[in-house]
Protein backbone atom coordinates (compact mmCIF):
# COMPACT_ATOMS: atom_id res chain seq x y z
CA UNK A 1 0.00 0.00 0.00
CA UNK A 2 2.42 2.18 0.85
CA UNK A 3 3.92 1.52 -2.72
CA UNK A 4 0.74 2.76 -4.54
CA UNK A 5 0.64 5.67 -1.97
CA UNK A 6 4.19 7.53 -2.95
CA UNK A 7 3.52 6.86 -6.84
CA UNK A 8 0.36 8.09 -6.43
CA UNK A 9 1.33 11.06 -4.36
CA UNK A 10 4.49 11.70 -6.65
CA UNK A 11 2.17 12.26 -9.71
CA UNK A 12 -0.41 14.27 -7.95
CA UNK A 13 2.38 16.65 -6.34
CA UNK A 14 4.12 16.95 -9.77
CA UNK A 15 5.65 20.22 -10.03
CA UNK A 16 3.32 21.58 -13.30
CA UNK A 17 0.13 20.25 -11.37
CA UNK A 18 1.24 21.78 -8.10
CA UNK A 19 2.88 25.40 -9.55
CA UNK A 20 -0.30 25.97 -11.46
CA UNK A 21 -2.03 25.25 -8.47
CA UNK A 22 -0.14 27.38 -6.23
CA UNK A 23 -0.44 29.87 -9.14
CA UNK A 24 -4.34 30.08 -9.26
CA UNK A 25 -4.74 30.19 -5.34
CA UNK A 26 -1.77 32.72 -4.42
CA UNK A 27 -3.06 34.49 -7.51
CA UNK A 28 -6.30 35.10 -6.26
CA UNK A 29 -5.05 35.15 -2.74
CA UNK A 30 -2.89 38.47 -3.89
CA UNK A 31 -5.62 39.98 -5.98
CA UNK A 32 -7.78 40.14 -3.12
CA UNK A 33 -5.12 41.65 -0.67
CA UNK A 34 -4.43 44.48 -3.37
CA UNK A 35 -8.38 44.98 -3.49
CA UNK A 36 -8.81 45.66 0.01
CA UNK A 37 -5.05 47.73 -0.31
CA UNK A 38 -6.72 49.21 -2.90
CA UNK A 39 -10.00 50.15 -1.02
CA UNK A 40 -7.86 51.04 1.61
CA UNK A 41 -6.06 53.98 0.39
CA UNK A 42 -9.12 55.04 -1.53
CA UNK A 43 -10.01 55.94 2.01
CA UNK A 44 -13.21 53.88 1.91
CA UNK A 45 -12.25 51.70 5.01
CA UNK A 46 -9.87 54.24 6.24
CA UNK A 47 -12.01 54.71 9.40
CA UNK A 48 -11.62 50.72 10.06
CA UNK A 49 -8.78 48.67 12.16
CA UNK A 50 -6.49 47.01 10.87
CA UNK A 51 -8.24 43.96 12.42
CA UNK A 52 -11.20 44.45 10.08
CA UNK A 53 -8.61 44.54 7.14
CA UNK A 54 -7.69 41.19 8.11
CA UNK A 55 -11.28 39.83 8.38
CA UNK A 56 -12.14 41.22 5.47
CA UNK A 57 -9.10 39.91 3.63
CA UNK A 58 -9.72 36.63 4.80
CA UNK A 59 -12.98 36.36 4.05
CA UNK A 60 -12.62 37.62 0.24
CA UNK A 61 -9.58 34.65 -0.38
CA UNK A 62 -11.42 32.50 2.42
CA UNK A 63 -13.43 30.99 -0.67
CA UNK A 64 -10.94 30.90 -2.96
CA UNK A 65 -8.24 29.35 -0.80
CA UNK A 66 -10.33 26.52 0.11
CA UNK A 67 -12.98 27.16 -2.43
CA UNK A 68 -13.03 26.97 -6.61
CA UNK A 69 -9.10 25.74 -6.93
CA UNK A 70 -8.97 23.46 -4.43
CA UNK A 71 -11.90 21.91 -4.60
CA UNK A 72 -11.29 21.37 -8.60
CA UNK A 73 -8.09 19.86 -7.59
CA UNK A 74 -9.14 17.50 -5.35
CA UNK A 75 -12.26 15.92 -7.79
CA UNK A 76 -9.95 16.37 -11.26
CA UNK A 77 -7.00 14.35 -9.40
CA UNK A 78 -9.21 12.18 -7.24
CA UNK A 79 -11.67 11.31 -10.40
CA UNK A 80 -8.48 10.42 -12.27
CA UNK A 81 -6.93 8.06 -10.05
CA UNK A 82 -9.03 5.35 -11.01
CA UNK A 83 -10.92 6.01 -14.12
CA UNK A 84 -8.00 7.68 -15.39
CA UNK A 85 -5.48 4.63 -14.87
CA UNK A 86 -8.40 2.44 -16.04
CA UNK A 87 -9.33 4.05 -19.47
CA UNK A 88 -5.17 4.71 -20.03
CA UNK A 89 -4.88 0.38 -19.06
CA UNK A 90 -1.86 1.20 -16.82
CA UNK A 91 -5.01 -0.08 -13.99
CA UNK A 92 -5.17 -3.82 -15.67
CA UNK A 93 -1.63 -4.68 -14.86
CA UNK A 94 -2.03 -3.11 -11.48
CA UNK A 95 -4.82 -5.38 -10.43
CA UNK A 96 -2.78 -8.56 -11.63
CA UNK A 97 -0.20 -7.66 -9.07
CA UNK A 98 0.14 -9.81 -6.32
CA UNK A 99 -1.73 -6.77 -3.51
CA UNK A 100 -5.52 -6.66 -2.33
CA UNK A 101 -7.55 -4.58 -4.26
CA UNK A 102 -8.43 -2.85 -1.60
CA UNK A 103 -4.98 -1.57 -0.55
CA UNK A 104 -4.88 0.27 -4.10
CA UNK A 105 -8.07 1.78 -3.23
CA UNK A 106 -7.05 2.95 0.31
CA UNK A 107 -3.09 3.69 -1.01
CA UNK A 108 -4.65 5.99 -3.39
CA UNK A 109 -7.24 7.98 -1.25
CA UNK A 110 -4.44 8.42 1.61
CA UNK A 111 -2.07 9.75 -1.51
CA UNK A 112 -4.79 12.25 -2.76
CA UNK A 113 -5.78 13.53 1.08
CA UNK A 114 -1.84 13.84 1.36
CA UNK A 115 -1.33 15.56 -1.93
CA UNK A 116 -4.16 17.80 -1.18
CA UNK A 117 -3.27 18.55 2.52
CA UNK A 118 0.23 19.83 1.59
CA UNK A 119 -1.07 22.13 -1.18
CA UNK A 120 -3.85 23.16 1.10
CA UNK A 121 -1.58 23.91 4.00
CA UNK A 122 1.14 25.54 1.50
CA UNK A 123 -1.56 27.80 0.28
CA UNK A 124 -2.57 28.58 3.76
CA UNK A 125 1.24 29.83 4.53
CA UNK A 126 1.80 31.60 1.60
CA UNK A 127 -1.66 33.41 2.33
CA UNK A 128 -0.87 33.97 5.34
CA UNK A 129 2.62 35.39 4.55
CA UNK A 130 1.59 37.83 1.97
CA UNK A 131 -0.93 39.09 5.28
CA UNK A 132 1.82 39.26 7.50
CA UNK A 133 3.78 41.14 4.97
CA UNK A 134 1.69 44.01 4.59
CA UNK A 135 0.65 44.05 8.18
CA UNK A 136 4.84 44.58 9.53
CA UNK A 137 5.18 45.74 12.03
CA UNK A 138 1.63 44.66 13.87
CA UNK A 139 3.07 41.32 15.97
CA UNK A 140 0.17 41.20 17.47
CA UNK A 141 -2.08 40.18 14.68
CA UNK A 142 1.16 37.76 13.19
CA UNK A 143 0.60 36.20 16.58
CA UNK A 144 -2.94 35.71 16.23
CA UNK A 145 -2.73 34.40 12.72
CA UNK A 146 0.19 31.95 13.32
CA UNK A 147 -2.30 30.68 16.19
CA UNK A 148 -4.57 30.37 13.72
CA UNK A 149 -2.95 28.23 11.36
CA UNK A 150 -3.01 24.20 13.32
CA UNK A 151 -6.83 24.55 13.64
CA UNK A 152 -6.99 25.73 10.16
CA UNK A 153 -4.63 22.77 9.07
CA UNK A 154 -7.38 20.63 10.64
CA UNK A 155 -9.90 22.26 8.87
CA UNK A 156 -8.76 22.13 5.46
CA UNK A 157 -7.42 17.88 6.62
CA UNK A 158 -10.95 17.39 7.93
CA UNK A 159 -12.13 18.16 4.19
CA UNK A 160 -9.75 17.00 2.17
CA UNK A 161 -10.52 13.59 4.18
CA UNK A 162 -14.27 13.54 3.27
CA UNK A 163 -13.87 15.14 -0.40
CA UNK A 164 -11.16 12.72 -1.36
CA UNK A 165 -13.54 10.16 -0.44
CA UNK A 166 -16.21 10.85 -2.58
CA UNK A 167 -14.49 10.90 -5.44
CA UNK A 168 -12.06 7.96 -5.74
CA UNK A 169 -16.10 6.91 -5.24
CA UNK A 170 -17.09 8.27 -8.13
CA UNK A 171 -14.05 7.27 -9.82
CA UNK A 172 -14.65 3.79 -9.29
CA UNK A 173 -18.47 3.48 -10.20
CA UNK A 174 -18.19 5.01 -13.42
CA UNK A 175 -14.97 5.26 -15.72
CA UNK A 176 -16.25 8.32 -17.89
CA UNK A 177 -15.01 11.54 -16.55
CA UNK A 178 -17.74 13.26 -18.00
CA UNK A 179 -20.48 11.63 -15.80
CA UNK A 180 -17.96 12.33 -12.65
CA UNK A 181 -17.98 15.78 -13.79
CA UNK A 182 -21.60 15.96 -14.34
CA UNK A 183 -22.03 14.37 -11.14
CA UNK A 184 -19.76 17.01 -9.30
CA UNK A 185 -21.37 19.63 -10.94
CA UNK A 186 -24.94 18.31 -9.80
CA UNK A 187 -23.66 17.88 -5.92
CA UNK A 188 -22.38 21.19 -6.14
CA UNK A 189 -25.70 22.99 -7.54
CA UNK A 190 -27.83 20.74 -5.05
CA UNK A 191 -25.73 21.62 -1.97
CA UNK A 192 -24.89 24.85 -2.41
CA UNK A 193 -27.19 26.97 -5.02
CA UNK A 194 -30.87 24.39 -4.70
CA UNK A 195 -30.48 23.75 -1.00
CA UNK A 196 -29.41 27.23 0.52
CA UNK A 197 -32.25 29.05 -2.32
CA UNK A 198 -34.59 26.16 -1.08
CA UNK A 199 -33.90 26.97 2.45
CA UNK A 200 -34.19 30.68 2.18
CA UNK A 201 -37.75 30.04 -0.13
CA UNK A 202 -39.29 27.63 2.83
CA UNK A 203 -38.26 30.09 5.44
CA UNK A 204 -40.16 32.94 3.90
CA UNK A 205 -43.21 30.44 3.68
CA UNK A 206 -43.33 28.70 6.58
CA UNK A 207 -40.71 27.24 9.14
CA UNK A 208 -39.18 24.23 7.19
CA UNK A 209 -36.47 23.21 10.02
CA UNK A 210 -36.45 19.21 8.25
CA UNK A 211 -34.34 21.27 5.15
CA UNK A 212 -31.13 22.30 7.60
CA UNK A 213 -30.73 18.86 7.87
CA UNK A 214 -29.71 18.66 3.81
CA UNK A 215 -27.58 21.29 4.22
CA UNK A 216 -23.65 19.73 4.12
CA UNK A 217 -22.29 23.23 3.79
CA UNK A 218 -23.84 24.01 6.91
CA UNK A 219 -22.31 20.95 8.59
CA UNK A 220 -18.92 21.67 7.02
CA UNK A 221 -19.40 25.15 8.56
CA UNK A 222 -20.06 23.71 11.69
CA UNK A 223 -17.33 21.95 12.00
CA UNK A 224 -15.16 25.09 11.02
CA UNK A 225 -16.96 26.80 13.61
CA UNK A 226 -16.36 24.54 16.19
CA UNK A 227 -12.16 24.45 15.62
CA UNK A 228 -11.62 28.68 15.49
CA UNK A 229 -13.73 28.64 18.40
CA UNK A 230 -11.32 26.55 20.14
CA UNK A 231 -8.38 29.42 19.86
CA UNK A 232 -10.53 32.41 20.73
CA UNK A 233 -9.03 33.53 16.99
CA UNK A 234 -10.76 36.70 16.01
CA UNK A 235 -9.32 36.56 12.27
CA UNK A 236 -11.07 34.62 9.87
CA UNK A 237 -14.68 33.96 8.53
CA UNK A 238 -17.06 33.35 11.18
CA UNK A 239 -20.04 31.63 10.09
CA UNK A 240 -21.70 31.19 13.40
CA UNK A 241 -24.66 33.24 12.28
CA UNK A 242 -25.27 30.75 9.44
CA UNK A 243 -25.51 27.59 11.60
CA UNK A 244 -28.68 25.90 11.86
CA UNK A 245 -27.92 22.67 11.46
CA UNK A 246 -27.37 20.08 14.57
CA UNK A 247 -23.79 20.64 15.98
CA UNK A 248 -22.55 17.55 16.96
CA UNK A 249 -23.95 16.18 13.56
CA UNK A 250 -22.04 19.28 11.80
CA UNK A 251 -18.78 17.61 13.12
CA UNK A 252 -19.50 14.24 12.46
CA UNK A 253 -21.67 13.62 9.27
CA UNK A 254 -19.32 14.61 6.52
CA UNK A 255 -16.91 12.37 7.93
CA UNK A 256 -19.42 9.04 7.93
CA UNK A 257 -21.26 10.25 4.54
CA UNK A 258 -17.15 9.69 3.23
CA UNK A 259 -16.58 6.67 5.55
CA UNK A 260 -19.65 4.71 3.76
CA UNK A 261 -18.39 6.22 -0.03
CA UNK A 262 -15.57 4.39 0.19
CA UNK A 263 -16.76 1.11 2.01
CA UNK A 264 -18.96 0.93 -1.21
CA UNK A 265 -16.34 1.93 -3.56
CA UNK A 266 -13.60 -0.80 -1.48
CA UNK A 267 -16.63 -3.20 -2.40
CA UNK A 268 -17.13 -2.17 -5.69
CA UNK A 269 -13.51 -2.05 -6.51
CA UNK A 270 -13.21 -6.12 -5.35
CA UNK A 271 -15.96 -7.28 -7.56
CA UNK A 272 -14.89 -5.23 -10.41
CA UNK A 273 -13.71 -6.76 -13.88
CA UNK A 274 -10.95 -4.62 -15.45
CA UNK A 275 -9.89 -5.65 -18.81
CA UNK B 1 -2.26 -32.24 -6.56
CA UNK B 2 -2.09 -31.80 -9.99
CA UNK B 3 0.90 -32.09 -12.01
CA UNK B 4 -0.06 -29.41 -14.52
CA UNK B 5 0.50 -25.44 -14.86
CA UNK B 6 -2.98 -24.93 -15.57
CA UNK B 7 -6.02 -26.82 -15.50
CA UNK B 8 -9.01 -24.44 -16.82
CA UNK B 9 -12.50 -26.15 -16.65
CA UNK B 10 -15.87 -25.07 -17.93
CA UNK B 11 -14.70 -21.53 -17.99
CA UNK B 12 -17.16 -19.13 -18.75
CA UNK B 13 -17.79 -15.30 -18.86
CA UNK B 14 -20.15 -13.12 -19.76
CA UNK B 15 -19.57 -9.37 -21.51
CA UNK B 16 -22.87 -7.66 -21.16
CA UNK B 17 -24.71 -9.74 -23.54
CA UNK B 18 -22.02 -11.38 -24.90
CA UNK B 19 -20.41 -14.91 -23.95
CA UNK B 20 -17.21 -13.98 -24.28
CA UNK B 21 -16.00 -17.51 -23.06
CA UNK B 22 -18.20 -20.73 -23.22
CA UNK B 23 -17.36 -23.72 -21.24
CA UNK B 24 -13.56 -23.47 -22.15
CA UNK B 25 -11.07 -26.35 -21.11
CA UNK B 26 -7.27 -26.15 -21.15
CA UNK B 27 -4.70 -27.75 -19.92
CA UNK B 28 -1.08 -27.00 -20.21
CA UNK B 29 1.97 -28.84 -18.81
CA UNK B 30 4.47 -26.76 -17.17
CA UNK B 31 7.73 -25.47 -18.57
CA UNK B 32 6.25 -25.32 -22.10
CA UNK B 33 5.21 -22.43 -24.03
CA UNK B 34 1.55 -22.95 -24.89
CA UNK B 35 -0.12 -20.70 -28.17
CA UNK B 36 -3.93 -19.16 -27.75
CA UNK B 37 -4.89 -18.62 -31.33
CA UNK B 38 -7.69 -16.73 -32.74
CA UNK B 39 -9.21 -14.06 -34.66
CA UNK B 40 -10.33 -10.95 -32.85
CA UNK B 41 -13.13 -11.18 -30.52
CA UNK B 42 -12.55 -14.68 -29.79
CA UNK B 43 -11.95 -14.27 -26.22
CA UNK B 44 -8.17 -14.47 -25.96
CA UNK B 45 -7.71 -11.33 -24.21
CA UNK B 46 -10.82 -11.90 -21.94
CA UNK B 47 -9.32 -15.71 -21.20
CA UNK B 48 -5.33 -14.20 -20.35
CA UNK B 49 -7.48 -11.47 -18.09
CA UNK B 50 -9.44 -14.05 -16.38
CA UNK B 51 -6.09 -16.23 -15.44
CA UNK B 52 -4.29 -12.87 -14.64
CA UNK B 53 -6.83 -12.10 -12.13
CA UNK B 54 -8.25 -8.96 -13.70
CA UNK B 55 -11.89 -10.33 -14.01
CA UNK B 56 -13.20 -12.08 -11.03
CA UNK B 57 -16.46 -12.34 -12.11
CA UNK B 58 -16.25 -15.40 -14.23
CA UNK B 59 -18.38 -18.98 -14.18
CA UNK B 60 -16.06 -22.25 -13.61
CA UNK B 61 -13.10 -23.57 -12.03
CA UNK B 62 -9.53 -23.39 -12.69
CA UNK B 63 -6.33 -23.39 -11.12
CA UNK B 64 -2.74 -22.12 -11.59
CA UNK B 65 -0.14 -24.64 -10.27
CA UNK B 66 -2.76 -25.57 -7.81
CA UNK B 67 -4.04 -21.91 -6.45
CA UNK B 68 -7.33 -20.85 -7.47
CA UNK B 69 -7.37 -18.63 -10.61
CA UNK B 70 -7.39 -14.67 -8.96
CA UNK B 71 -5.70 -15.48 -5.48
CA UNK B 72 -3.56 -13.52 -4.22
CA UNK B 73 -1.33 -16.94 -4.41
CA UNK B 74 -1.66 -17.19 -8.03
CA UNK B 75 -0.85 -13.54 -8.99
CA UNK B 76 1.93 -13.57 -7.41
CA UNK B 77 3.83 -16.06 -9.59
CA UNK B 78 2.13 -14.91 -12.86
CA UNK B 79 3.93 -12.68 -14.97
CA UNK B 80 1.08 -10.54 -17.55
CA UNK B 81 1.83 -8.34 -20.37
CA UNK B 82 -1.59 -6.82 -21.96
CA UNK B 83 -2.21 -6.62 -25.19
CA UNK B 84 -1.62 -2.64 -25.16
CA UNK B 85 1.65 -2.70 -22.34
CA UNK B 86 0.53 0.81 -21.06
CA UNK B 87 2.58 3.43 -19.12
CA UNK B 88 2.61 6.64 -17.03
CA UNK B 89 3.19 10.19 -18.81
CA UNK B 90 5.43 11.14 -15.80
CA UNK B 91 7.52 8.03 -14.88
CA UNK B 92 10.65 6.93 -16.76
CA UNK B 93 11.49 3.54 -17.65
CA UNK B 94 13.87 2.81 -14.51
CA UNK B 95 10.57 3.91 -12.10
CA UNK B 96 8.30 2.66 -13.99
CA UNK B 97 9.66 -1.35 -13.88
CA UNK B 98 10.67 -0.33 -10.16
CA UNK B 99 7.04 0.24 -9.10
CA UNK B 100 5.79 -2.67 -10.73
CA UNK B 101 8.63 -4.43 -8.86
CA UNK B 102 7.67 -3.14 -5.69
CA UNK B 103 4.49 -4.29 -6.36
CA UNK B 104 5.39 -8.01 -6.76
CA UNK B 105 6.53 -7.85 -3.41
CA UNK B 106 10.20 -7.33 -4.34
CA UNK B 107 12.72 -5.81 -1.82
CA UNK B 108 14.36 -1.87 -3.19
CA UNK B 109 17.46 -3.80 -3.49
CA UNK B 110 16.39 -6.69 -5.51
CA UNK B 111 14.22 -4.80 -7.82
CA UNK B 112 16.91 -2.45 -8.83
CA UNK B 113 19.19 -5.50 -9.23
CA UNK B 114 16.81 -7.14 -11.88
CA UNK B 115 15.81 -4.03 -13.41
CA UNK B 116 19.34 -3.84 -14.41
CA UNK B 117 19.96 -6.98 -15.32
CA UNK B 118 17.10 -7.50 -17.68
CA UNK B 119 17.25 -4.09 -19.78
CA UNK B 120 20.45 -5.50 -20.29
CA UNK B 121 19.09 -8.27 -21.54
CA UNK B 122 16.46 -6.52 -24.19
CA UNK B 123 19.30 -4.01 -25.08
CA UNK B 124 17.15 -0.97 -23.70
CA UNK B 125 19.48 -0.43 -20.34
CA UNK B 126 20.72 2.56 -22.19
CA UNK B 127 16.78 4.31 -22.39
CA UNK B 128 16.22 3.33 -18.83
CA UNK B 129 15.92 7.56 -17.88
CA UNK B 130 13.50 7.72 -20.94
CA UNK B 131 10.05 8.13 -20.74
CA UNK B 132 8.29 5.03 -22.49
CA UNK B 133 5.50 6.77 -23.95
CA UNK B 134 6.82 7.60 -27.21
CA UNK B 135 9.07 4.58 -27.93
CA UNK B 136 7.57 1.97 -31.10
CA UNK B 137 5.97 -0.62 -30.15
CA UNK B 138 8.31 -3.45 -30.19
CA UNK B 139 10.59 -1.20 -27.68
CA UNK B 140 6.86 -0.94 -25.68
CA UNK B 141 6.28 -4.58 -25.59
CA UNK B 142 10.60 -5.14 -24.58
CA UNK B 143 9.43 -3.34 -21.71
CA UNK B 144 6.56 -4.71 -20.77
CA UNK B 145 7.66 -8.51 -20.60
CA UNK B 146 11.11 -7.26 -18.79
CA UNK B 147 8.69 -6.18 -16.08
CA UNK B 148 6.41 -9.21 -16.14
CA UNK B 149 9.96 -11.07 -15.44
CA UNK B 150 11.08 -9.12 -12.54
CA UNK B 151 9.80 -11.68 -10.22
CA UNK B 152 10.51 -14.97 -12.53
CA UNK B 153 6.88 -16.05 -12.82
CA UNK B 154 6.45 -19.72 -13.06
CA UNK B 155 3.42 -18.65 -15.56
CA UNK B 156 4.02 -15.91 -17.76
CA UNK B 157 0.79 -14.65 -19.99
CA UNK B 158 1.33 -12.46 -23.47
CA UNK B 159 -1.69 -11.07 -24.93
CA UNK B 160 -0.33 -10.83 -28.65
CA UNK B 161 2.92 -9.28 -27.85
CA UNK B 162 4.22 -9.48 -31.80
CA UNK B 163 0.75 -8.24 -33.16
CA UNK B 164 1.58 -4.82 -35.06
CA UNK B 165 5.32 -5.59 -34.93
CA UNK B 166 7.49 -5.85 -38.22
CA UNK B 167 9.12 -9.30 -38.77
CA UNK B 168 12.20 -8.52 -37.55
CA UNK B 169 10.39 -6.81 -34.39
CA UNK B 170 8.68 -9.93 -34.06
CA UNK B 171 11.66 -12.10 -34.39
CA UNK B 172 13.61 -10.20 -31.49
CA UNK B 173 10.13 -10.39 -29.37
CA UNK B 174 9.72 -13.91 -29.88
CA UNK B 175 13.63 -15.21 -29.13
CA UNK B 176 13.75 -12.58 -25.55
CA UNK B 177 10.32 -14.52 -24.92
CA UNK B 178 12.21 -18.16 -25.41
CA UNK B 179 15.41 -17.06 -24.04
CA UNK B 180 14.27 -15.44 -20.85
CA UNK B 181 11.37 -18.05 -20.01
CA UNK B 182 13.72 -20.63 -20.63
CA UNK B 183 16.00 -19.51 -18.23
CA UNK B 184 13.64 -18.74 -15.40
CA UNK B 185 11.69 -22.18 -16.11
CA UNK B 186 8.59 -20.27 -16.62
CA UNK B 187 5.11 -21.77 -18.70
CA UNK B 188 4.14 -18.87 -21.61
CA UNK B 189 0.80 -19.04 -22.36
CA UNK B 190 1.10 -16.42 -25.73
CA UNK B 191 -1.53 -15.05 -27.59
CA UNK B 192 -1.66 -14.41 -31.39
CA UNK B 193 -3.70 -13.59 -34.48
CA UNK B 194 -2.32 -16.44 -37.09
CA UNK B 195 -0.66 -19.16 -35.37
CA UNK B 196 2.65 -18.85 -37.82
CA UNK B 197 3.06 -15.59 -36.18
CA UNK B 198 4.12 -17.67 -33.08
CA UNK B 199 4.69 -21.67 -34.05
CA UNK B 200 8.55 -21.18 -33.90
CA UNK B 201 8.63 -21.04 -30.37
CA UNK B 202 5.07 -22.84 -29.23
CA UNK B 203 4.98 -26.28 -28.36
CA UNK B 204 1.41 -26.58 -28.64
CA UNK B 205 -1.26 -24.49 -30.10
CA UNK B 206 -5.37 -24.17 -28.87
CA UNK B 207 -7.43 -22.16 -31.31
CA UNK B 208 -10.44 -20.47 -30.19
CA UNK B 209 -13.14 -19.04 -31.71
CA UNK B 210 -16.03 -16.70 -29.86
CA UNK B 211 -15.34 -18.37 -26.87
CA UNK B 212 -15.00 -21.78 -27.75
CA UNK B 213 -12.09 -24.01 -27.90
CA UNK B 214 -11.94 -25.48 -31.81
CA UNK B 215 -8.53 -27.41 -31.76
CA UNK B 216 -5.83 -28.35 -29.41
CA UNK B 217 -2.81 -29.44 -30.83
CA UNK B 218 0.91 -30.33 -30.91
CA UNK B 219 2.71 -27.90 -32.95
CA UNK B 220 3.79 -30.78 -35.53
CA UNK B 221 0.48 -31.82 -36.01
CA UNK B 222 -0.70 -28.05 -36.57
CA UNK B 223 2.15 -27.75 -38.86
CA UNK B 224 1.22 -30.65 -40.84
CA UNK B 225 -2.75 -29.86 -41.05
CA UNK B 226 -1.67 -26.52 -42.69
CA UNK B 227 0.49 -27.66 -45.52
CA UNK B 228 -2.33 -29.40 -46.62
CA UNK B 229 -4.02 -27.11 -50.00
CA UNK B 230 -7.41 -26.66 -50.43
CA UNK B 231 -9.07 -26.19 -53.95
CA UNK B 232 -12.72 -25.18 -54.94
CA UNK B 233 -14.02 -26.58 -58.31
CA UNK B 234 -17.24 -25.76 -60.38
CA UNK B 235 -17.45 -27.57 -63.92
CA UNK B 236 -20.11 -28.43 -66.19
CA UNK B 237 -20.19 -32.01 -65.13
CA UNK B 238 -19.06 -32.61 -61.59
CA UNK B 239 -20.66 -36.40 -61.18
CA UNK B 240 -18.26 -36.78 -63.62
CA UNK B 241 -15.06 -35.54 -62.14
CA UNK B 242 -16.10 -36.86 -59.07
CA UNK B 243 -16.33 -40.47 -60.60
CA UNK B 244 -12.68 -39.99 -61.92
CA UNK B 245 -10.73 -37.82 -59.40
CA UNK B 246 -10.34 -40.61 -56.65
CA UNK B 247 -7.84 -42.53 -59.31
CA UNK B 248 -5.40 -39.67 -58.26
CA UNK B 249 -2.90 -41.24 -55.98
CA UNK B 250 -2.34 -38.51 -53.57
CA UNK B 251 -5.75 -36.33 -52.84
CA UNK B 252 -6.37 -37.01 -49.37
CA UNK B 253 -10.22 -35.94 -49.37
CA UNK B 254 -12.95 -35.04 -52.10
CA UNK B 255 -15.72 -34.05 -51.05
CA UNK B 256 -18.72 -32.40 -52.74
CA UNK B 257 -20.17 -29.78 -51.02
CA UNK B 258 -23.58 -28.31 -50.07
CA UNK B 259 -23.84 -25.46 -52.95
CA UNK B 260 -22.70 -28.15 -55.31
CA UNK B 261 -18.87 -27.56 -55.67
CA UNK B 262 -15.81 -30.13 -55.32
CA UNK B 263 -13.38 -29.22 -52.62
CA UNK B 264 -10.25 -31.56 -53.04
CA UNK B 265 -7.51 -31.56 -49.99
CA UNK B 266 -4.32 -32.40 -50.84
CA UNK B 267 -0.53 -32.09 -49.83
CA UNK B 268 0.71 -32.44 -53.54
CA UNK B 269 -0.67 -29.44 -54.27
CA UNK B 270 1.73 -28.74 -57.41
CA UNK B 271 0.83 -32.24 -58.45
CA UNK B 272 -2.92 -31.39 -58.52
CA UNK B 273 -2.76 -28.14 -60.74
CA UNK B 274 -0.70 -30.03 -63.33
CA UNK B 275 -3.33 -32.92 -63.16
CA UNK B 276 -6.39 -31.54 -62.54
CA UNK B 277 -6.52 -29.88 -66.52
CA UNK B 278 -6.33 -33.21 -67.87
CA UNK B 279 -9.17 -34.59 -65.74
CA UNK B 280 -11.91 -32.28 -67.15
CA UNK B 281 -10.45 -32.66 -70.70
CA UNK B 282 -11.08 -36.36 -70.52
CA UNK B 283 -14.24 -36.00 -69.12
CA UNK B 284 -15.00 -33.24 -71.89
CA UNK B 285 -16.13 -30.92 -69.32
CA UNK B 286 -16.23 -27.23 -69.26
CA UNK B 287 -14.30 -25.14 -66.22
CA UNK B 288 -15.93 -22.72 -64.86
CA UNK B 289 -14.33 -22.14 -61.42
CA UNK B 290 -11.32 -23.29 -59.84
CA UNK B 291 -9.94 -21.57 -56.45
CA UNK B 292 -7.11 -22.68 -54.53
CA UNK B 293 -7.75 -21.44 -50.80
CA UNK B 294 -5.93 -21.39 -47.91
CA UNK B 295 -6.38 -24.22 -45.51
CA UNK B 296 -8.24 -23.14 -41.97
CA UNK B 297 -9.87 -24.20 -38.95
CA UNK B 298 -12.97 -24.59 -40.43
CA UNK B 299 -11.70 -27.17 -43.68
CA UNK B 300 -9.76 -29.05 -40.98
CA UNK B 301 -12.28 -28.97 -38.41
CA UNK B 302 -14.56 -30.46 -40.68
CA UNK B 303 -12.57 -32.52 -43.22
CA UNK B 304 -9.47 -33.39 -41.95
CA UNK B 305 -10.10 -33.81 -38.56
CA UNK B 306 -13.99 -34.59 -38.21
CA UNK B 307 -13.35 -37.01 -35.10
CA UNK B 308 -11.08 -34.96 -32.68
CA UNK B 309 -13.20 -33.42 -30.03
CA UNK B 310 -11.66 -29.72 -29.40
CA UNK B 311 -10.36 -30.29 -25.61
Amino acid sequence: MLTVLLHNLLKLLHYRTALIYLLLVEGGSLLALLTVKYLWSQAILTSQLSSNFIIFFLQLCFFWLLGLPWLLFIFVQGCGLISRERKEGTLLLLVSKPIARYKIIVGKWLALVLAAFILGLCSLIITLGLIAFFVLPDYTIIYQLLRFVPFWGLYILYLTFCLAAVAISLSVFTCSSRMINLLFLGLGLFFYVLIPIGKAYAQLQVKMEYLNWLDLAAYVQNFYYFLISIPQVIYGPNFSGYCNAVFPLGLLLPGVISIIFMVAAIRRFESLDIC
Amino acid sequence: MSDRAVIIQNLSYKYKQHAALRDFNLEVPPGTIHGLVGPVSAGKTTFLNILAGTIKTAIGTGKIFNYHLGSKEARSIIGYVPARPAFYANLTVWEYLNYLGRLSGLSKRETAQRINLLLKEVDLYDFRDKIPLDFTPGMKTKIAIVQSFLKSPRLLLLDEPVTGLDEPGKQSVLQIIRELSFMHGSTVIISAQHWMDIESITAAITFIDEGKVMLNAEIDEIRNLYSYGAFRLHTSDNAALLDILPRLAYPEHIIQTEDNYILVVTKAKEQFRKDISEFIYSIKAELYYFYEEEVNLGIIKRYLLPDREAE
